[in-house]
C-alpha cells in the first residue's frame, strides 16, 4: 500500500488541509506497491473517493475499512497483478474535523466545483487538484450523500451521459441502480466530470450519511469488492448481495407531506408496502392532534425516507419504488 | 397592495411566504391593470445579501410619491428566500441547494423547488424584470449587471440604461442555467441581474443608484412616465477585459487602496499578513491598469481567495 499526501493547502491558524490517498497494486514482477512495486506500470483501474462534504462519516468509513482490507488482499496477492486501485477515504478533512458539510470560510460545495481551476477559488484550486489525481481511471466510484436528508436503500446512481461509457452498476449487487438525467447543477460534480472524461463513473449511496455504523459500512465494503472481482481487479469472489433491479429515477414515486409538523415514520426503507398502507402520521407540533395520515400511493417498496422529524408542508417524506416499474436496460447509449 | 405569491405551511405552524407588492397607477382595478406593462422587481435570493432592500426602498419610495407618473404595473417582491434572510444564511435553511440554482422549480419537488415554480409563474408575463443581489459578505462589488452572451443581444439595450458602473457580458455557463434570470429569460421576460455592494450590508447610495437605473428601465418599458435623472454610461466587457487577482497565502488582507477607482498597474492593492509574528506573507499589486471593480471586504482569506478584479486589462 502507498499512502501519499495528493493535496495540500495552507488554511490560516490551522494545520495544513492534507488529503491522502491510499494506493493498491502489484506489478508485474510480482511486488505490492507497499513493498516497492511500480505504480507507474498499472494500470489506473478503480479510484474510490469520499468525504468531499464534511458530514459524509459513514462513506468516509467506508473507504477506511476498505483500505484496511485491500492492505491485507495486496498482500496476500488476491489482487490481480497489473491494476491500480486507488481509495481517497477523506477529500475534504478540513471540513470533517470542524463538523461542517460545506467549505469552512465561505460554505462552498466542492463537489459543486469540478473540474475545478488551479487559479481560482479556495474549492475550484481544491477541485482541481483533487481531479488532477483521480483522472485516467477506468472505473470512478463516488460514495455521496443526497442534497436532501434521509435514509435510502444502498444504491448506485448512473448519469446518463456525459459521453457514451458502458454501465456495470449491476456488480454492485446493491438492489438497485438508478438511470438519471443530470440537471444543470450536476454539470459540477465529480461523477458528471469523471464522465466526461472518460471514466465509468458511479455515485454509491449507502443507507445513512451522518452516523459511524460499522455493520452499514461493511456491507458497502462488501458491495465494493464484488464490482471490484466482477470486474477483474481482484482474485477473490464476495458471497452475497442482490440481483440489481435497474430503474429510471423519474420511475420512483414521491410522496409529499400535505401540512407541517412533526412526522412519526410507521414503515423504514426497504420495507414492502401495499397500497393504502400507513407510511407516516403527521402530528400538529404543539397540540399533538393527528394532521394527516401518509399512506402508499401504491404497492412497492420504500426506497427513501427524509430523515429530519419536523417536516414542511410538501416535504418530500418517501419515495416508493412502484410494483410494475419498468426495469431499463443497462445499456447508456 | 400586498399578496401571497407561494404559501408553505413550517413544521411550527408558522407559514413561509413569498410576498409582494403591487403599485399600479391611481383608480384603476387589477382587472383594468391587466393589460398594462408590467415590471417585476425580485430581491433576497440570496439571504445574507441585503444591498437589494434599500434599492427597493428608494424605488417604491419614488413610486409612491409621485403616483401620477405611474403607466403600467410595477410588481416588488423583497424576500423570495425569507427563511434566509432570517437566519443570515445564503441558501435556503433546511436546504443544501442554492436557491439560484433550482430554477424553474418544480411542484413535484421539495416545497422549496415548489416555491421557485409559484414565482416563476407570478413573474411569467412581464416586460422587464430585474433580480438585485449584492456581493457576498467577502467581496466589495460596484454596482454591475451581469448577462450571457447569448441574451446580450436583447438585454443590452435595457443594461445600459440602469444606471450601473459596468456591464459584464459573460460566457453562458450550463450551471447558470439554474438560476431565476435564466429561466425567466428563456419564457421571454428579458431579466436583468444586478450585483452591487457587499453582503451583510446596505450601502446607501448604492440603492439611490440603482432605484434611479431601474425607474429609468421602467420608463424605457412604458412603466414610468416622470422625470429622471441623467444615468450614468457603463463600461461594457467581456470576461477577456476583466483580470483577477487572487491570494496565495493564508492570512488577514488589509487594504490599501480606495475602492472603485482607477488602478494603475502593478500597484499595491493591499497586503496579507500573519499578524501573530508581524510578517506580511503577500504583497497583492494589480496585475492589469484600469478600473478597480471588485476588492476584497472579508479580511480572513485562504489560498485562492478572489482579493481584487480589474476591468480594463491594459498593461502598459
Amino acid at each position: 500500500m502507498l499512502d501519499e499526501s495528493i493535496l495540500s493547502l495552507e488554511l490560516p491558524y490551522r494545520d495544513p488541509l492534507d488529503v491522502r490517498a491510499f494506493s493498491f497494486g502489484i506489478d508485474a514482477s510480482g511486488k505490492a506497491l507497499g513493498e516497492g512495486g511500480d505504480a507507474s506500470a498499472l494500470e489506473r483501474s478503480l479510484c474510490v473517493v469520499a468525504g468531499i462534504r464534511g458530514d459524509e462519516i459513514l462513506q468516509t468509513l467506508v473507504c477506511a475499512l476498505l483500505v484496511e482490507r485491500l492492505e491485507k488482499m495486496e498482500r496476500s496477492r488476491t489482487l490481480v497483478p497489473g491494476r491500480l486501485i486507488q481509495v481517497i477515504p477523506c477529500a475534504n478533512p478540513a471540513s470533517m474535523g470542524i463538523g461542517r458539510r460545506f467549505w469552512p470560510l465561505d460554505k462552498t460545495d466542492i463537489n459543486r466545483s469540478f473540474p475545478g481551476s488551479p487559479g481560482g477559488e479556495t474549492t475550484q484550486r481544491i477541485a482541481a487538484g483533487l481531479f488532477e489525481k483521480v483522472q485516467g481511471f477506468v472505473y470512478g466510484v463516488h460514495l455521496s450523500s443526497f442534497y436532501l436528508e434521509g435514509d435510502f436503500v444502498p444504491h448506485v446512481r448512473v448519469m446518463l451521459g456525459p459521453g457514451e461509457r458502458g454501465n456495470h452498476g449491476s456488480d454492485f449487487c446493491l438492489p438497485y441502480v438508478t438511470h438519471y438525467e443530470p440537471g444543470s447543477f450536476d454539470t459540477t460534480t465529480l461523477h458528471y466530470n469523471w464522465r466526461r472524461c472518460g471514466t465509468e463513473a458511479y455515485s454509491f449511496y449507502t443507507r445513512k450519511t451522518t452516523v459511524a455504523d460499522e455493520g452499514i459500512a461493511r456491507d458497502a465494503v462488501r458491495s465494493l469488492l464484488r464490482f471490484m472481482s466482477a470486474r477483474g481487479l481482484t482474485r477473490k469472489t464476495c458471497q452475497g448481495g442482490h440481483r440489481s433491479f435497474e430503474l429510471a429515477e423519474h420511475s420512483l414515486v414521491p410522496v409529499h407531506v400535505p401540512v407541517g409538523g412533526v412526522c412519526c415514520p410507521a414503515v423504514r426503507v426497504g420495507d414492502v408496502v401495499t397500497k393504502g398502507q400507513l407510511l407516516a402520521t403527521v402530528r400538529d407540533l404543539l397540540s399533538g392532534r393527528v394532521t394527516a395520515r401518509i399512506v402508499a400511493p401504491c404497492d412497492g417498496v420504500v426506497f427513501y425516507h427524509a430523515r429530519t422529524p419536523l417536516v414542511n408542508e410538501q416535504t418530500l417524506a418517501f419515495q416508493i419504488v412502484p410494483d410494475g416499474a419498468d426495469e431499463v436496460s443497462p445499456s447508456l447509449a | 397592495m400586498r399578496k401571497d405569491v407561494s404559501v408553505r405551511e413550517l413544521p411550527t405552524g408558522e407559514r413561509m411566504r413569498i410576498v409582494k407588492y403591487r403599485y399600479m397607477p391611481v383608480g384603476l382595478s387589477e382587472a383594468e391593470v391587466s393589460c398594462l406593462p408590467r415590471a417585476c422587481i425580485v430581491t433576497g435570493m440570496h439571504g445574507d445579501e441585503l444591498e437589494g432592500q434599500y434599492v427597493l426602498y428608494e424605488l417604491v419610495r419614488r413610486l409612491r410619491s409621485q403616483p401620477q407618473h405611474l403607466a403600467g404595473v410595477v410588481d416588488v417582491y423583497p424576500a423570495v428566500n425569507p427563511m434566509g434572510i432570517g437566519a443570515i444564511e445564503r441558501g435556503i435553511p433546511q436546504f443544501d441547494l442554492d436557491m439560484d440554482r433550482i430554477f424553474p422549480g418544480s411542484h413535484d419537488a421539495s416545497p422549496f423547488e415548489a416555491m421557485a415554480a409559484d414565482l416563476v409563474e407570478d413573474v411569467r408575463g412581464a416586460q422587464v424584470a430585474f433580480d438585485l443581489h449584492a456581493s457576498n459578505i467577502y467581496l466589495q462589488e460596484l454596482p454591475q449587471i451581469r448577462i450571457s452572451k447569448e441574451s446580450a443581444q436583447r438585454l443590452l439595450p435595457l443594461a445600459r440604461q440602469a444606471n450601473v458602473d459596468y456591464v459584464w457580458v459573460h460566457e453562458s455557463a450550463v450551471v447558470l442555467r439554474g438560476t431565476f434570470a435564466y429561466s425567466m429569460n428563456c419564457l421571454g421576460v428579458p431579466t436583468l441581474v444586478v450585483k452591487a455592494g457587499v453582503g451583510m450590508r446596505i450601502t446607501p447610495e448604492v440603492g439611490e443608484q440603482l432605484a434611479i437605473g431601474i425607474l429609468s428601465v421602467l420608463a424605457q418599458a412604458g412603466v414610468w412616465t416622470g422625470p429622471l435623472p441623467l444615468v450614468r454610461s457603463p463600461q461594457v466587457g467581456t470576461g477577456n477585459e476583466v483580470s483577477y487577482l487572487h491570494a496565495e497565502a493564508a492570512g488577514m488582507f488589509v487594504p490599501c487602496v480606495p475602492f472603485g477607482r482607477e488602478v494603475e498597474q502593478g500597484q499595491v492593492v493591499g497586503h496579507i499578513y500573519d499578524c501573530g509574528s508581524a510578517t506580511v506573507l503577500q504583497e497583492l499589486r494589480t496585475p492589469v491598469r484600469g478600473l478597480l471593480f471588485t476588492l476584497r471586504e472579508y479580511p480572513l482569506v485562504y489560498p485562492g481567495n478572489l482579493i481584487a478584479r480589474v476591468l480594463g486589462g491594459s498593461q502598459c
